[in-house]
């Protein structure tokens, strides 16, 4: 009997604990492992659209809303809105230069981080194009155009903002523990670089909208010569995508409109589209809309403005450089609002009719910050775009670099070169778009006013008016919120946990 | 027993036809049996086990010593059993000593059974096996069926609270079937899961618990030091919890059917502004803003709605409109029995309840078989099975669809708002405010359901080898799947298209165990009883949903998920996990009086890097019963064990950082998900819309660390057990100190890596604690009797290390992101201090503190400055401190049974004390939404408590300050009233017990912490609610 007992048991154990050499050596199933996903041409492919996104990110509602329209504000043309205090100190210090910029402001912390988040993958891509067996040279150096463009990209905005930071430009593994700051030449070095690159090897057109193209590069390293002082090589690049780019002016009325996105005028412009798996929308047309529908009479709309964020406003010293008939005025911007409803709910104010122009008094509903003038550069007015009226999101893509802007680069290029003439003859291209008299004399005041006409809160006027050393005098003048601006504003503070854990050092004024 | 004699009397005239076939079938199975086991020569021995006082014993287990096979006496304290004629019977029952008896040859024996020491005879499972109390060298703390069944709750865990010293269990929310959360010796990590390893029969499982039913279990152990838990080494580090189902007897079959009906309440009701308080919130909170006099008019305070109903005098209290009785039924039905070879456990459960909150529901269906067959004494083989279905309808929870808490708009919305409009229709905004959802309009354009089905197989084989080794070998499956559906019609939201989500996930464990144990007493003073096991257990999991907008009709609901044009999503989720085991265990003990225990395991895990997957955890205890000394004195004090113990344990649990965004499904238990490939470099999936072309490609997601691996405890563990006036008292002492090392942390790298931190193993925490636990009978004579138990409990921590970041002078810096000191305890509040409100005259003084402060303002302390002192300005650096814990300083419960005749009273109070929480009710003061009532600022009511409400201000600075409270608490737990029927008065029919009874839970909480449905739960969260339930049981 006994003999029986052992021989089964003995079976049992042996069929049961037969050692598995792998079992515990598992790999997930829905997720891939990083060396195996930069492994070839198409997984490259792949991680340059990583770098799209990255960057797009910055309008996506990430960590706080104040990051997706930082770059319109803190500078000359802006007045903070009713609700700009629920976006907290990240934006307060970012506006109001307050005690509340500084090495932890959110907007200075998160900028940072996904910037060499950016660089990280850039360098990678940059690093595998020789090693994962392209066969097609140009599409090889296709992607590592683009790769280096977006390093451009960003690291041209990183030495603006901070100055003082780190150059990383080649990939490791390794994990590094140290960081030095590098000098603005080298990084400008690196940028003018990698522009140049990208535009040798990028095409004028893609059929995909919102590649990266040669004028995109042409553009960015004209913006960079000019922070450079090279007014030569700026006015050339800037005539050359004028010239030779496949650009033109669109009408002021019809540049904005969610009717007509990637139009002729864009050169480099952020796509949105509802339906993107696992895309998402953006805030930045609501942040300039104020309260209006808390108006009794007036409802909430597409043609009004949506759903509102009351964050930001264009300030009275925009609208004080317009004339009345500016096509721009008119066209990017809603000053008036309209009764549009009459309901037990959203009753009529009394002695108002539908359709008549919302003033203050008539109502105790209306105050002064609900009817706030707003930007409609970036409205998505749900033609199209999938969007509903309760959503905050939304779809319409953002235009970063256009053709408007080049004109303003080739005036000033030629401008500081003494050639007025053609400066004048660049910068009334637009004069005539908005249906304004051309400008007969130019210095960098009337060209700043005229850059605040065209680009207002687009996202270029802090980094332009910093290079011309006139940020913190025009700031003073004109953004009544920003009381407190000093001196070393001109550059944000190192983030501190980088500087805490690579014992970095400090932005002057910031320690 | 005293009904056994009427027992006898009912039985009797029963018809002689209706017992016939029982009897044959008895018979023939009998024979069928019998000729199996008559291998060997035995002869049949009959006998009585009495107690001291000459009693009969029922259900006192009588085993022939070193075989599995043996019986248990019936009602009358008789057994019957075939024995070799030189056997010795093991006779055993809980609450006595048990006695090894020689047969000799005798064919009636009859024996008595001395009450030993409470407790120490006791058998107690342990893991991996059982142990006597005597011998038990760890802490381990018990609770038996009997317990476990008088709180009337739907998951055994809960009915945990308050009961044992050292587990704490808390629940967060009221939602019909949500799971508890409970820690052991409170928190010792800081980023893994803080959750007790829970093993069900052996195998450890996840999920929600509330899919066991209660009335299964026998008895639940908790192993809290590192000697008990060691044994489950690389995932023993936060205690144990061992829940044992009950499995049949041998003697007579029972048959027991219980049905309750309960109802739910609130357990208090909260304190909102009013309809005329209200309007004058907004008053207030308009003042001086826009020109606006005060007070304002009505007219300028209230929008169109709020405005008509106010004037007609209308008003709503939304916690009336959308409140309601919850109802709990629970039926029960088990059968209990076998004969001498085949033994089995049955019982099917239906447990329905309906929440307090509209279209809030918990259904549970299970069905449990716990079999046994012993063909020959040297083998037996046996399965557990059991099947659970679940079904919620959260549709009333799930208002958040828009990231508005669970409940705000009980809370928020306006009482000058309607449900209603002027036609009788529901209407889906409260007032013109496009964010004041009516819940009742949303319940009905919405539904949110979930199911889950979780069927757990275990089968096992035991061989007797020689006398005293068995092997067992044991496999496990359980498959949980949990299926949801979501959907909101088109109405749900104004303008929105309507939205469609499913969810279907599937996890299964396979487990495998071979054990040897060996059992063996020498010279009758050296008792060894030593375990080797080999273990393996996999989990797969597979997770897949699907979602859509805007689909041509609302009468698919949530099915029509496929079908929407807009946001169709798709996605999955596949996690494998593997662990592979040695596991051994010394037991030895010396005439009783000296217990040593030594254990290892070692682990091998999936989830730590390829160069540390394997760890080895021992622990070694000892145990000394102080009272079998030849010079312990004769005293009152008749029963002391010394118990000392140090050991390893682990933590595999890498928390999911990202789990809240994961899956719908994974939020509602609100439990950590756990990282199966934090040591992997990963890529993530990312996307581009270049135009109308949707591109996606993957970019570097996490760093991953190949040098990963598990948390390591490291207890030491001191416990006293004592009884005293023959166990008249009995309690026990334990002190513990805990020292986690190699904590689980996101440790931060420089930016320019790519990713801001990395998982590593690098913190450190220190924990310690004193636990008491004594029970006493206070009237133990006559017909009425008390029995009165306090536990208590003490546990304390403080962060040791945390990433090892250090500042620019090398100073280890905090993270104050996450609210960790080192130095400090592990869960605290870190804020300014409230100092009141600025008031009319100091005007000044309040701008110079902060600016923008004026009279009507939080005020808040300065504490420090730049320079180490007050500085006269409040900065976030300086001038926020550590508040307090909310962790508890001690916890505890008293129990106290009263019992007169057939009558019985159980209650349980249930205490917390030193815990802080921030009370998320205290709302903005903005006046847009109401808020429970406070008494705020105003020019002519200088209050301290709470500022001028500000209609421009979303949340007034230092608002988190100035709703710290301290959320300590009694609370009369559970209340249980039952009376036991005498049997007598059913005759004829065959009932052979029968008891009623009242039980309530959560009955009233007696707390400072005001302004909350109760001190344990979140603002917004489903509130708790009070149970009471009637209930009958009876066997046949």
């Amino acid at each position: 009997m006994q003999k029986y007992i052992y021989l089964i048991t003995a079976a049992l154990t042996f069929t049961v604990t037969g050692c598995q050499k792998d079992f515990l050596n598992t790999t997930p199933n829905t997720e891939l492992i990083t060396d195996v996903a930069f492994d070839s041409p198409d997984g490259l492919e792949g991680a340059v659209v990583g770098l799209y996104n990255y960057v797009r990110n910055e309008y996506q509602n990430g960590a706080t809303l104040a990051v997706a329209y930082h770059r319109s504000i803190g500078d000359d043309l802006t007045v903070t809105g009713s609700n700009f205090g629920d976006d907290g100190a990240a934006a307060r210090g970012v506006q109001l230069y307050n005690s509340e910029l500084d090495a932890n402001n959110g907007v200075v912390n998160i900028m940072w981080d996904q910037y060499y988040r950016t660089i990280k993958r850039a360098n990678l891509i940059i690093d595998r194009a020789d090693k994962v067996g392209f066969t097609d040279e140009a599409r090889k150096n296709r992607l590592i155009a683009e790769a280096r463009w977006f390093r451009a990209f960003v690291y041209f905005y990183l030495v603006q903002k901070y100055e003082h930071i780190p150059l990383v430009s080649a990939y490791t593994d390794e994990i590094q523990e140290t960081a030095t700051p590098a000098s603005p030449a080298d990084v400008y070095a690196l940028i003018v670089g990698d522009l140049t690159f990208a535009i040798d090897h990028l095409e004028r057109t893609y059929p995909q909208a919102g590649r990266i193209t040669k004028g995109a590069a042409q553009h960015a390293l004209a913006k960079v010569q000019l922070v450079l002082q090279n007014w030569t090589a700026a006015a050339a690049l800037a005539d050359d995508i004028i010239n030779n780019g496949p650009y033109q002016l669109e009408k002021a009325e019809d540049l904005f409109m969610d009717t007509n996105e990637n139009n002729a005028e864009g050169i480099m412009v952020w796509q949105f589209r509802n339906g993107e798996p696992n895309g998402a929308g953006h805030n930045l047309g609501q942040v300039f809309v104020p309260l209006y529908d808390r108006i009794n009479g007036v409802s909430r709309s597409f043609a009004q403005g949506g759903r509102p964020y009351g964050r930001i406003y264009a300030n009275s010293y925009l609208f004080s450089l317009y004339e009345e008939n500016d096509k721009r005025l008119q066209s990017w911007y809603k000053r008036y609002w309209f009764y549009d409803v009459n309901t037990p709910d959203d009753p009529l104010p009394a002695g108002v009719q539908i359709g008549d122009t919302v003033k203050l008094g008539q109502d105790p509903t209306i105050t002064a910050t609900r009817i706030a003038a707003t930007c409609r550069k970036f409205w998505d007015q749900g033609n199209g775009t999938g969007r509903n009226i309760g959503d905050a999101a939304s779809w319409t893509n953002i235009m970063y670099y256009r053709l408007g802007e080049t004109y303003l680069i080739a005036a000033e290029a030629y401008m500081r070169l003494g050639n007025t003439g053609t400066a004048l003859e660049r910068i009334n291209v637009l004069r005539d778009r908005a249906g304004v008299p051309h400008l007969t004399t130019l210095n960098q005041d009337i060209l700043l006013d005229e850059n605040a006409r065209e680009l207002a809160l687009e996202g270029h006027r802090w980094f332009d008016l910093k290079r011309m050393g006139v940020l913190i005098q025009r700031i003073k003048a004109h953004n009544t919120d920003a009381v407190n601006i000093q001196p070393y504003h001109v550059r944000w503070p190192i983030p501190q946990t980088f500087k805490d854990l690579a014992r970095y050092p400090q932005n002057e004024g910031y320690q | 027993m005293k009904n056994s004699t009427s027992l006898a009397r009912w039985l009797h005239p029963l018809p002689v036809r209706l017992w016939k076939p029982y009897i044959t079938a008895v018979l023939c199975t009998a024979f069928f049996f019998l000729s199996l086991t008559a291998y060997s020569q035995t002869s049949p021995i009959s006998g009585r086990i009495l107690d001291d006082k000459g009693q009969p014993i029922p259900g006192a287990t009588v085993i022939l010593k070193g075989t599995n096979s043996g019986t248990v006496t019936n009602e009358q304290g008789a057994f019957q059993l075939n024995v070799p004629p030189n056997a010795v019977l093991v006779i055993s029952s809980i609450g006595f000593t048990p006695r090894e008896v020689p047969v000799n040859k005798r064919d009636n024996i009859q024996v008595s059974l001395s009450s030993g020491s409470k407790g120490l005879d006791e058998v107690i499972v342990v893991g991996y096996g059982t142990q006597r109390r005597a011998n038990v060298t760890g802490a381990i703390v018990s609770l038996k069926a009997a317990e476990i069944e008088k709180a009337p709750m739907s998951n055994p865990i809960e009915a945990l609270r308050g009961q044992l010293p050292g587990l704490r269990v808390t629940r967060a929310d009221g939602q019909p079937g949500s799971d508890v959360q409970f820690t052991i010796r409170g928190n010792r990590s800081l980023t893994a899961s803080n959750q007790p390893l829970v093993v069900v029969d052996g195998l450890p499982i996840g999920g929600n618990l509330s899919e066991f039913n209660p009335s299964d279990i026998e008895s639940i152990e908790v192993l809290k030091d590192a000697a008990a838990a060691a044994i489950y080494g690389a995932r023993g580090a936060n205690g144990v919890v061992l829940v044992t189902t009950k499995r049949g007897k041998e003697g007579q079959t029972s048959v027991s059917f219980e049905a309750s009906y309960g109802i739910k309440d609130l357990t208090s009701h909260l304190n909102v502004f009013n309809a005329e308080e209200f309007l004058q919130l907004r008053q207030e909170a308009a003042r001086g803003i826009d020109g606006t006099p005060l007070p304002s008019a009505p007219e300028n305070v209230l929008d169109a709605i709020e405005l008509a109903n106010y004037k007609a005098g209308k008003s709503v209290d939304w916690q009336d409109v959308l409140l309601r009785t919850g109802k709990v039924q629970n039926y029960n039905l088990s059968v209990n029995g076998g004969g001498k070879q085949f033994h089995i456990f049955f019982s099917g459960n239906a447990y329905r309840e309906t929440g307090i909150a509209q279209a809030s529901s918990y259904n549970r269906y299970s069905m449990r078989t716990n079999v046994d067959y012993t063909p020959k004494d040297w083998v037996k083989i046996g399965a557990n099975l059991q099947a659970t279905q679940t079904y919620a309808d959260e549709t009333g929870q799930a208002l958040d669809q828009d990231n508005v808490p669970d409940f705000q708009d009980w809370v928020g919305n306006s009482p000058l708002g309607r449900t209603h409009d002027e036609n009788g229709n529901l209407v889906l905004y409260a007032s013109s405010d496009l964010f004041q959802f009516n819940p009742l309009f949303r319940y009905r354009e919405s539904k949110r359901e979930r199911w889950t089905g979780r069927v757990l197989i275990n089968p096992y084989i035991e061989i007797q080898l020689l006398k005293g080794l068995r092997y067992r070998i044991s496999g496990a499956l359980e498959n949980r799947t949990e299926r949801y559906g979501g959907f909101t019609s088109r109405k749900y939201n104004d303008g929105a298209p309507n939205f469609a989500r499913q969810e279907q996930g599937e996890g299964r464990t396979l487990l495998l165990d071979n054990m040897l144990a060996y059992e063996k007493t020498f010279a009758d003073k050296h008792h060894f009883n030593v375990t080797a096991v080999y273990e393996a257990q996999s989990f797969k999991s597979n997770y897949v949903f699907i979602q859509s907008r805007n689909f041509p009709t609302d009468a698919l609901g949530y099915y029509a998920a496929p079908q929407g044009t807009d946001n169709r999503e798709l996605g999955n989720s596949s996690q494998e996990w593997r662990i592979e085991s040695l596991v051994g265990r010394l037991a030895y003990s010396f005439e009783e009086k000296y217990n040593i225990t030594l254990t290892a395991r070692r682990d091998g895990s999936s989830r730590f890097g390829a160069g540390n997957k394997y760890g080895v955890f021992p622990s070694a205890a000892a145990a000394w019963n102080v009272h079998q000394e030849s010079f312990f004195p004769q005293t009152a004090l008749d029963m002391l064990k010394l118990r000392v113990s140090y050991g390893l344990s682990g933590n595999d649990n890498i928390a999911d950082p990202n789990q809240s965004s994961r899956t719908l499904a994974l939020r509602q238990g609100r439990m950590p998900t756990i990282q199966n490939y934090a040591a992997l470099p990963r890529a993530t999936l990312v996307s581009y819309a270049f135009g109308n072309t949707f591109v996606n490609g993957y970019t570097i997601g996490s760093l991953g660390n190949p040098n990963l691996k598990w948390e390591t405890s490291k207890t030491l563990n001191t416990g006293l057990d004592f009884g005293w006036l023959n166990d008249r008292i009995t309690g026990s002492l334990e002190y513990y100190q805990t020292n986690t090392s190699d904590l689980l942390l996101n440790r931060l790298v420089l930016i320019t890596n790519g990713e801001s931190s990395m998982l590593a193993n690098i913190g450190k925490t220190k924990s310690w604690g004193f636990e008491f636990d004594i029970e006493g009978k206070v009237i133990n004579k006559g017909p009425f009797r008390w029995t009165s138990g306090v536990n208590w409990s003490m546990d304390r921590n403080k962060i040791v290390a945390l990433t090892g970041a250090a500042d620019a002078n090398g100073k280890p810096v905090d993270d104050i992101a996450n609210g960790w000191f080192i130095g400090k305890p592990i869960n605290v509040i870190y804020d300014y201090v409230f100092d009141g409100i600025w008031q009319l005259g100091q005007e000044d003084a309040a701008a110079a503190m902060s600016p923008a402060s004026k009279p009507g303002d939080v005020r808040v302390k300065d504490l420090s400055g730049p320079d180490g002192k007050p500085d006269g300005v409040i900065n976030s650096t300086y001038d926020r401190t550590i508040i307090g814990r909310t962790t508890p300083d001690w916890y505890g419960g008293w129990r106290n049974t009263f019992s007169y005749k057939g009558l019985e009273l159980t209650v349980l109070l249930e205490t917390v004390q030193g815990i802080l929480k921030y009370n998320g009710y205290y709302g903005s003061l903005q006046g847009r939404d109401n808020q429970v009532k406070v008494n705020y600022w105003t020019p002519t009511n200088p209050s301290n408590e709470f500022p001028q409400p500000d209609r421009n201000n979303g949340d007034y600075r230092y608002k988190n300050a100035s709703s710290v409270r301290d959320a300590s608490f009694v609370a009369l737990r559970n209340v249980s009233l039952a009376y036991n029927l005498p049997a007598g008065l059913f005759r004829p029919i065959p009932v052979k017990g029968l008891s009623l009874y009242i039980r309530g839970n959560n009955l009233k909480y007696w707390t400072d912490y005001k302004d909350a449905y109760s001190p344990e739960v979140d603002a917004y969260r489903f509130p708790t609610v009070k149970t009471w339930n009637f209930g009958i049981k009876a066997s046949f």
